[in-house]
């Protein structure tokens, strides 16, 4: 247990230490700190973020473990982002391993502000069933899937599309997200169905006088919910699982921002609890590296 | 944000945290596809103008929505742009 947390601790602080090493001047994150639910925020043209989140949990059966997800979030244009995962885990009295890869891309269809902004999210999925990074719940997802050992697990190859109409609206210094899911497993399963949905506000609305760390507009604080919706075959509740996390962002200097969420289960199927930790850093302005300049 | 007089100050903050790597340290943009923020257009634009457009954000050419900031952080924005005119 030690080792294991030791493990996955190590190559969260060296990802700190390499975004803040690697960082060539003041960079900005304005994500909020959600872990599963998406709200319309897309990453600035040009910028690239490099996000690591990380899930600690114990299913029942199994072993306690610890599942790394490093995102690399673009912003192709103003109203386009496209994003890498990588994921990995790490098992206790088990193993280590790269669990497989995600590529996504975020597009918002209406190009001004309203009460509720759509985004329109598509997903490639190629992943191995020792995946457990959580960032998404559907179908009939729960605990059992996660407790056997990964040598069994990860003979289970996960091709998939995923689907995601995300409703979010700013009001009054409040976030409220909702997304809809439907995944299909590229074999011959059937569609998953899912949901999250989120809430977030700043502690203070307006900014300090002064450059300050601790300051309360610094701190960005909610909550999330997420579940599974059964599937085409099985429409049902019935055996499905359903968290509920607070969460907690932290805007630190030089555009480095932590996030942090104790995520519970809300019925027998889900895991009793889910840690999750954050760590982003947005690099600006990354295609004027290569052109020798802004883009 | 009217009568505050540290709300240009604060307005400093957040464009350094939020505008300046685009618009650059003395507002005057990159020449190219990003603006200068000391301009006749700004100058002739009410408050309530620039405030609307921090919301809006321009997508289409790379601007981005700023809804996503609170709206006292929006005005303090505004005053600090009123500011260096």
């Amino acid at each position: 247990m030690l080792k294991l947390l030791v493990q996955i601790l190590s190559s969260f602080c060296w990802c700190g230490v390499y975004l803040l090493v690697l960082s060539p001047g003041l960079g900005r994150a304005q994500d909020k700190p959600y872990f599963v639910t998406y709200s319309q925020d897309l990453e600035e043209p040009g910028n690239l973020e490099v996000e690591t989140k990380t899930a600690l949990a114990k299913p029942d059966g199994g072993h306690r473990y610890g599942a790394l997800a490093t995102e690399l979030e673009y912003g192709m244009r103003g109203w386009w982002t496209t994003e890498l995962y990588l994921d990995g885990q790490a098992t206790g009295q088990d193993s280590t391993l790269f669990t497989g890869f995600r590529i996504e891309n975020r597009v918002r269809p209406l190009m001004s502000e309203h009460f509720i902004n759509p985004v329109l999210y598509v997903e490639y999925e190629n992943t191995s069933g020792a995946d457990k990074t959580i960032l998404e719940v559907v179908g009939h997802d729960g605990q059992a899937d996660l407790a056997g050992p990964n040598g069994e697990l990860r003979k289970e190859h996960q091709h998939e599309a995923e689907l995601k109409l995300i409703l979010s609206s700013n009001v009054k210094d409040w976030n409220i997200s909702e997304n809809f899911i439907s995944e299909k497993n590229l074999g011959h399963e059937p569609w998953e169905f899912g949901y999250a949905v989120g809430a977030t506000r700043p502690l203070a609305s307006a900014a300090s006088v002064r450059p300050c760390t601790f300051c309360a507009e610094k701190f960005i604080t909610g909550v999330e919910g997420y579940g599974g919706l059964g599937n085409t075959d099985s429409l049902t509740m019935h055996a499905t699982s359903h968290y509920i996390a607070p969460v907690l962002g932290w805007q630190l200097p030089k555009g480095v921002r932590v996030s942090f969420s104790p995520g519970f289960g809300l019925t027998g199927s889900s895991l009793a609890r889910v840690y999750r930790a954050g760590l982003a850093y947005e690099f600006e302005q990354v295609g004027g590296w290569f052109h020798g300049g802004a883009e | 944000m009217a009568g505050d007089a540290e709300a240009p100050a604060s307005g400093a903050q957040v464009y350094r945290d939020h505008c300046l790597k685009c618009h650059k340290a003395r507002a005057q943009g990159d020449g190219h596809k990003r603006p200068a923020l000391r301009s006749e257009r700004i100058r002739n634009a009410s408050d309530g103008d620039i405030e609307w457009f921090l919301r809006q954000g321009d997508l289409g050419h790379g601007m981005p929505s700023w809804s996503s900031l609170p709206e006292a952080q929006r005005w303090q924005l505004v005053a600090y742009l009123r500011s260096i005119q």
